[in-house]
C-alpha cells in the first residue's frame, strides 16, 4: 500500500470525528466570549461591592450597631446584596458568595489559563482574613469591606505540572467551610463571630490526606487560588471523570503535558 | 431543513434534494475539493460529481445522521483522484506536502505489509483516533481530512503554528507506531 492511500484511508474514518472537527466552534467566538465573561464577572464583582459599601454606609448610618437588624450582630459586609444571599443553618448564619466564572472548554485553555498545574495531596486547611483587592492580607489602608474569611489549603506537592517545583504550598479560597472548624473560623471574625460565615457557591469540599489536581492561578507573589471551583480542582479516584460542568477531565489535563506524564499517573493511581 | 430530510429527499428520488444539499453545504464541499486541487473550475466539477454521486448512493446508503461526512468524503475521494491524475502539475504543492506527512508514519518502503485493505486502514485509523484527546483528533482531521492549511487550523483553534506542527509531528508519530504495534508494517 503506498503512503498516498493512507490519505485514502483517512478518508474513511468515523464520520462522527469528521463531523465533530466541522462543528467546533471557532476560536473567533471563543476569544469573544473569553473576553467577555472575565470582564462580566469583574463587573458583577464591582457592582456587589459598591452595592454592599453604600448599604453598609446607609446601615451605619441609620442603625445602632449593636442592632444590625438581623439579630446575629453581623457586620453590614455580610448583608445578602446583590450576588450574596443569606441562609441560616442551626445558630451559624452562612453568607453564600455567588460569582461568575468563565468556563474552559478543553484542557488547552484550562492550562493556559492557570500557572500552577499541580497533582497534590492536602496536609492542612486553616483560615486567614484576605484583601479580596490585593490578595493579600489586610493593611491598615484595606476597606473593612474588602476584607474576607478565607480557607487556606496547605498542599505537599507530588508532580508538577506547570509552575515552579516547591515541596509545599498554600493555596487560598475566599470563603470559610460549612460545619467545620467554626470556632477557629468565628476567631477570625472577632465582633461578627455570632457568626457569619460566607461560603462560595460551588467550591468542592476538600479533605485532608486526599490528593487531587489543582488548576492554580497565582497573581504576582500573592497566594494562589484556584482557576475556578468547578475546573480547578480534580479528585484522582476518577480521572476520566469530566468536571461538573462536563469539559474536562483530569485525564485530559495530564495528557496534555504528555502520554508519559499520564502513563506515570497511571502507574502511580493505578487506572479506574 | 434538516439532514435527514433532505436523505428522504433522496431516498424517494426528488431531485430538489440535489440543490438543497447543494444550498447547504456546496460551499464547504467545495473548499475541501479547492484545498486538494487548488483550481476553482475543477473544485467545482469535483462538487457536481459529488451531487451526483450522492444521487446513486442514496440508497442503498441512508446518511441521515453524518450527510456532510458522507459528501465530504465523496468529493475528497474525487478531488485526491483527480489530483493524481496530474501530479506532475506543481499547483497540487498541498497534497504533496501531505502524502509527504503520511510517508512520515510508514518508515522504510512505501509498503505496508504488502497488500492490505482500505477498510482494514481505515479502522486502525478510527481506533487510533479513537485514543486520542477530543482536541488532538480535531486538528488530525483538519490537517488529513479537510485539508487545511496549518495556518488555517491555528486560526481556527487559536492555537500557535508550532504548537500545531508539535502536535501533528507527535500525531504521525503516535500512528506510525500504533501501526506498527498492530502489525500493519514490517
Amino acid at each position: 500500500m503506498k503512503r498516498c492511500e493512507l490519505l485514502d484511508a483517512i478518508g474513511g474514518i468515523d464520520p462522527t470525528y469528521v463531523e465533530t472537527a466541522d462543528r467546533d466552534d471557532k476560536v473567533g467566538k471563543k476569544r469573544v466570549w473569553k473576553t467577555l465573561v472575565p470582564i462580566a464577572a469583574c463587573l458583577c464583582l464591582a457592582v456587589g461591592m459598591i452595592s454592599i459599601v453604600k448599604y453598609a454606609q446607609l446601615r451605619k448610618a441609620t442603625t445602632p450597631p449593636e442592632s444590625t437588624g438581623d439579630g446575629t450582630g453581623a457586620s453590614a459586609t455580610q448583608a445578602p446584596i446583590g450576588a450574596f444571599a443569606s441562609t441560616n443553618v442551626t445558630d451559624v448564619n452562612h453568607t453564600i458568595i455567588s460569582l461568575d466564572w468563565p468556563a474552559y472548554e478543553s484542557a488547552h485553555e484550562l492550562v493556559e489559563a492557570g500557572n500552577i498545574v499541580v497533582l497534590g495531596k492536602i496536609s492542612g486547611i486553616s483560615f486567614q482574613m484576605y484583601d479580596i483587592k490585593t490578595g493579600r492580607p489586610p493593611s491598615t489602608d484595606s476597606y473593612g469591606s474588602d476584607i474576607y474569611l478565607h480557607t487556606v489549603y496547605e498542599i505537599e506537592t507530588l508532580t508538577f505540572y506547570k509552575g515552579e517545583p516547591a515541596d509545599t504550598i498554600h493555596m487560598r479560597m475566599i470563603g470559610g467551610l460549612k460545619d467545620a472548624m467554626v470556632d477557629e473560623q468565628r476567631a477570625l471574625r472577632g465582633d461578627c463571630a455570632k457568626a457569619n460565615i460566607p461560603l462560595l457557591a460551588g467550591m468542592p469540599e476538600l479533605d485532608i490526606g486526599q490528593t487531587y489536581l489543582f488548576v492554580l492561578h497565582q497573581h504576582e507573589d500573592t497566594m494562589p487560588t484556584l482557576l475556578t471551583p468547578s475546573q480547578g480542582v480534580y479528585t484522582v479516584e476518577d480521572p476520566e471523570q469530566k468536571d461538573v460542568l462536563s469539559l474536562v477531565s483530569l485525564k485530559d489535563i495530564i495528557s496534555y503535558f504528555g502520554d508519559d506524564k499520564w502513563s506515570t499517573f497511571e502507574q502511580t493511581f493505578g487506572k479506574k | 431543513m434538516n439532514d435527514s430530510q433532505i436523505v428522504d429527499l433522496y431516498l424517494s428520488r426528488n431531485e430538489s434534494a440535489i440543490s438543497l444539499t447543494a444550498q447547504k453545504y456546496g460551499a464547504k464541499l467545495r473548499r475541501i475539493a479547492h484545498n486538494i486541487l487548488h483550481n476553482r473550475e475543477s473544485a467545482e466539477e469535483c462538487e457536481n460529481d459529488t451531487y451526483l454521486e450522492a444521487w446513486n448512493r442514496i440508497p442503498p446508503h441512508e446518511p441521515r445522521t453524518y450527510l456532510f461526512a458522507f459528501l465530504g468524503r465523496i468529493i475528497r475521494h474525487l478531488a485526491i483522484d483527480e489530483c493524481r491524475k496530474n501530479m506532475s502539475q506543481k499547483r497540487y504543492a498541498l497534497f504533496s506536502e501531505l502524502t509527504q506527512e503520511m510517508h512520515e508514519c510508514i518508515p522504510g518502503k512505501d509498503d505496508l505489509m504488502g497488500e492490505i485493505e482500505l477498510n482494514d486502514l481505515s479502522h486502525a485509523i478510527n481506533a487510533f483516533l479513537g485514543s486520542c484527546s477530543v482536541d488532538k483528533r480535531n486538528v488530525f482531521v483538519r490537517r488529513y481530512w479537510f485539508f487545511d492549511t496549518i495556518s488555517e487550523i491555528c486560526k481556527r483553534y487559536g492555537y500557535s503554528q508550532s504548537k500545531v506542527k508539535v502536535m501533528l509531528f507527535r500525531m504521525r508519530e503516535e500512528l506510525r507506531e500504533y501501526l506498527e504495534k498492530e502489525g500493519y508494517m514490517t
